[in-house]
């Protein structure tokens, strides 16, 4: 494969964990505009660690998932009782925060001789872990892949059991979900918990993918995207989100000169899917066709 | 089973329940009669825990279930179904029922088998009729295997047959073996499931005893008939 | 010291009255249809860049100028309006709002790509020399400003109130089946008010880039959170609201800029919001606003 696939193959990959992440609180019904501050504070803790820490990757890695994890948790904890779009706005204002502190944000030290580490709002340069020790840009690819199929097989899993149709339950009416016996609240926050470490997760490896963040990154445009990927593919099954993503980049691999009107493009076809087909490509009764046509010719 | 005790509801400068006492007991069935504002609907919501008391107590078993949360009265044994059915229409016949906390998926097939949807089981509950949808609420509300069970106007807007259709249903596998209280305009229906009725206006209880009594007391008749009950009749 | 604080005061009225204005519209709005346009700093951004286009390329004069960028952030609204309200009136309010979100994105992009430098020159309304008052200093495009914010939010005020205009919109955001049944023709009513609030949009947009004498490419990023903290910190619905919000959070920016800097003054308005919207989400004029239709049951 040469570099520019991977580099492709391996921006699907680490987008769809990102994309997954908004997915899993759309299904219990909470529009999250704000997953890229998790993807940041993922990408700057994977990156601390493995830079200025001498950590392994994959101990970065997972403590870019508990960091994502335990900051979404805690932002769900007061922000989760409030009424469905007093909620989203909450999530837009603590990202631009976030984003804003890692503006402001220096932590330095010498590492090999030379000064490393996050500063401010020029970035955090030199995430070289993979480079350094020999992975190559293909191994990290397969990596990324690696959990992203893990994620997803727990997605499906998820689905099948009695887990999945409760999280759409809340989704769909949190009411008569709490008079199934659900309890709401605990389940929101696991979603949050999880999304969280998702975004982190993907944060870690786009630090190490790209070797130079940028508090810039994580913006309201990344937000937008994060939270299309599943409302454009589909809200019916994990691979919505992943086919939202592969629409995006699809697209703007094939049409590289009309890259510039992306945004222009994804912007008006998440209004289209929302007047036309709100719960996306992929929505339940896709989705449910599909397993009748599975379970028929079984 | 159920213990209601002065229960008084107010929103506003309005007293939906007024002093409310009523019990039920364990595997009793009780009807529950009264003009549309008498607050039959909203009794349920109070047993259920939508709308917390604003004075009185809700007693489950002894248990003072007055500021329990919904998901915690419905661990205790109590399950409702909704007058205007609110299913999850973005789910399966079968996922509207087997998410319920400790029902078997043996179990949740035979319900279905009970109420006729066995072989619908993977359509979208959006697809299915009016009547069906109901049968599919009681299901669901079936699963959380109840020692009481609610059931808001289970034959509203249900014509005769149908109604009649619903009426053996429940006396067939809702009511046996549970307390239940029976929310309705349909006097008749109550007569025949229910041995003992009590009839709300504006919030209060105002009567208790026999459907055949009930039915044939001219106060009540006042009461309650001028209401679309004789329409229905 | 007591004269920074003063000036520091004055500053922060000053950038107040700007929020003031675009909290205007974006209370407007939420007051009439119940939802939240995200995509209304970025319609006032369209009307800016279309002003600054006929300046640049015609040299246009500040009345021609202002005219554009009225005419450019309406056209804009419409625009939202008619993709991302119409449409969804039927649904959850969070759908129309990721709507708007997605569009204010589009519109953003379609303003850099047409203009794509990072900041351009914009025609001043009034100049002279700033106003001395001791040892104090007062702008007079801010004075002007604030005095305009105030004589919106009357004239506004006056509007919703008064006028039989303002009687169907009032309905309408009560009960708008009920307002139907009366007979008001609601789709128009708020398509007019949409039209309304992009209009007040446009005029603060022009007022603040000719204060500024100049328009950069983060104005809509800039003019979206400003206003809607003022909004929100108002209260969502009260235009009061939004003028004492916008002002509010003027003087609160004023003193973090003072104290701490740049970043931290854009930070302490985010702040705000998430504490706000934490603790208090009606604002300090609302009380919690109970989301009208279905929003209780429905979502996306």
């Amino acid at each position: 494969m040469d570099s520019f696939t991977i580099g492709v193959v391996s921006n699907i990959g680490m987008m769809s964990l990102l994309a997954l992440s908004a997915y899993l609180l759309l299904l219990v019904g909470e529009v999250s505009f704000g997953q890229q501050a998790f993807f940041g504070i993922g990408a700057y803790a994977a990156g601390i660690a493995t830079v200025l820490w001498g950590w392994p990757l994959m101990a970065a890695l997972l403590f870019a998932a508990f960091c994502g994890s335990a900051t979404q948790l805690g932002v769900a904890l007061p922000t989760l009782r409030l009424r469905g779009f007093y909620f989203s706005v909450a999530t837009l204002a603590f990202a631009e925060a976030v984003r804003i502190v890692f503006e402001l944000f220096r932590y330095r030290r010498e590492v090999d001789g030379g000064l490393a580490g996050p500063d401010g709002e020029h970035g955090f340069r030199d995430i070289r872990y993979i480079y350094d020790n020999g992975i190559g840009t293909q191994d990290f690819l397969v990596l990324i892949w690696t959990l992203l199929v893990l994620a997803l097989i727990a997605f499906i899993v998820l689905e099948r059991s009695r887990i999945g149709p409760r999280l759409r339950m809340i989704g769909e009416d949190d009411v008569m979900a709490a008079l199934n016996g659900i309890d709401v609240v605990r389940c929101k926050l696991a979603a949050s918990a999880g999304a969280g470490a998702l975004a982190g997760l993907a944060g870690g490896f786009y630090a190490h993918s790209v070797t130079y963040i940028e508090p810039g990154v994580f913006n309201v445009m990344l937000g937008v995207h994060t939270l299309a990927y599943g409302l454009i593919g589909g809200l019916g099954t994990a691979f919505g989100p992943l086919l939202g993503v592969l629409i995006d980049i699809g697209f703007l691999e094939s049409f590289r000169g009309l890259s510039q009107y992306r945004m222009i493009v994804f912007g008006g076809l998440v209004v289209l899917l929302l007047i036309l087909r709100p719960r996306g490509l992929l929505d339940e009764i896709a989705v449910n066709r599909l397993a009748g046509l599975f379970r028929r010719a079984q | 089973m159920l213990s209601l005790d002065r229960a008084t509801l107010r929103f506003g400068g309005v007293t939906v329940l007024d002093a409310i006492d009523l019990h039920v007991g364990h595997g009793e069935v009780l009807g529950l009669l009264g003009p549309n504002g008498s607050g039959k609907t909203s009794l349920i919501n109070v047993v259920t825990g939508i709308y917390p008391l604003s004075e009185g107590r809700v007693l489950i078993d002894g248990e003072d279930a007055t500021f329990l949360p919904l998901h915690e009265i419905v661990a205790r044994g109590v399950a409702r179904t909704v007058q205007a059915t609110r299913l999850f229409d973005r789910l399966t016949v079968l996922e509207n029922v087997r998410p319920a906390q400790g029902c078997p998926r043996v179990a949740v097939e035979a319900l279905l088998e009970k109420v006729g949807l066995a072989d619908r089981r993977h359509a979208m509950a959006s697809t299915l009729g009016f009547a069906d949808r109901r049968r599919l609420d009681l299901a669901r509300a079936l699963a959380l295997q109840p020692k009481l069970l609610l059931l808001d106007e289970p034959a509203s807007a249900l014509t005769a047959a149908e109604t009649n259709a619903m009426a053996e249903l429940l006396a067939r596998i809702a009511l046996p073996g549970r307390a239940v209280i029976v929310v309705e305009h349909k006097i008749d229906l109550i007569a025949t499931l229910c041995p003992r009725a009590a009839v709300l206006h504006m919030g209060r209880k105002v009567a208790e005893g026999l459907p055949a009594e009930i039915r044939d007391d001219d106060f009540l008749r006042e009461v309650y008939f001028g209401d679309r009950e004789t329409a229905d009749a | 010291m007591l004269v920074d604080l003063v000036q520091n005061t004055i500053e922060g009225l000053a950038n107040g009255s700007a929020y003031a204005l675009i909290a205007l519209g974006f209370t407007l709005i939420f007051g009439v249809v119940g939802r939240l346009n995200l995509a209304y700093g970025a319609t006032i951004m369209i009307g800016l860049y279309a002003g600054i286009f006929v300046h640049a390329e015609w040299q246009a004069g500040w009345m021609v100028v202002a005219a554009t960028t009225l005419l450019g952030s309406v056209a804009a609204g419409i625009y939202v309006e008619r993709l991302c309200f119409a449409p969804m009136r039927q649904g959850a309010a969070i759908t129309a709002m990721v709507a708007s979100f997605a569009i204010w994105m589009q519109l953003e992009e379609v303003a850099t790509l047409g203009l794509p430098r990072h900041s351009y020159p914009f025609p001043p309304l009034v100049t002279g020399p700033a106003i001395e008052i001791g040892p104090f200093l007062l702008r007079r495009e801010h004075l002007f400003m604030l005095v305009v914010a105030l004589v919106v939010m009357v004239a506004l005020e006056w509007l919703v109130r008064a006028s039989r205009f303002g009687l169907a919109l009032r309905a309408i955001a009560e009960n708008p089946r009920a307002a139907r049944f009366v007979g008001h023709n609601v789709e128009r009513s708020l398509f007019l008010a949409f039209m309304l609030a992009s209009a007040v949009g446009g005029v603060a947009g022009w007022l603040i880039a000719s204060t500024d004498q100049q328009v950069t490419a983060m104005f809509g990023m800039w003019a979206t959170f400003k206003g809607l903290v003022a909004a929100m910190l108002g209260g969502l619905g009260s235009l009061s609201g939004a003028v004492i919000g916008g002002l509010l959070l003027g003087v609160v920016e004023a003193y973090a800029l003072w104290t701490f800097g740049p970043q931290v003054r854009d930070l302490s308005a985010y702040l705000i919001l998430f504490l706000l919207l934490v603790l208090r989400p009606g604002g300090l004029l609302g009380q919690v606003h109970a989301l009208r239709d279905a929003d209780t049951r429905r979502r996306l």
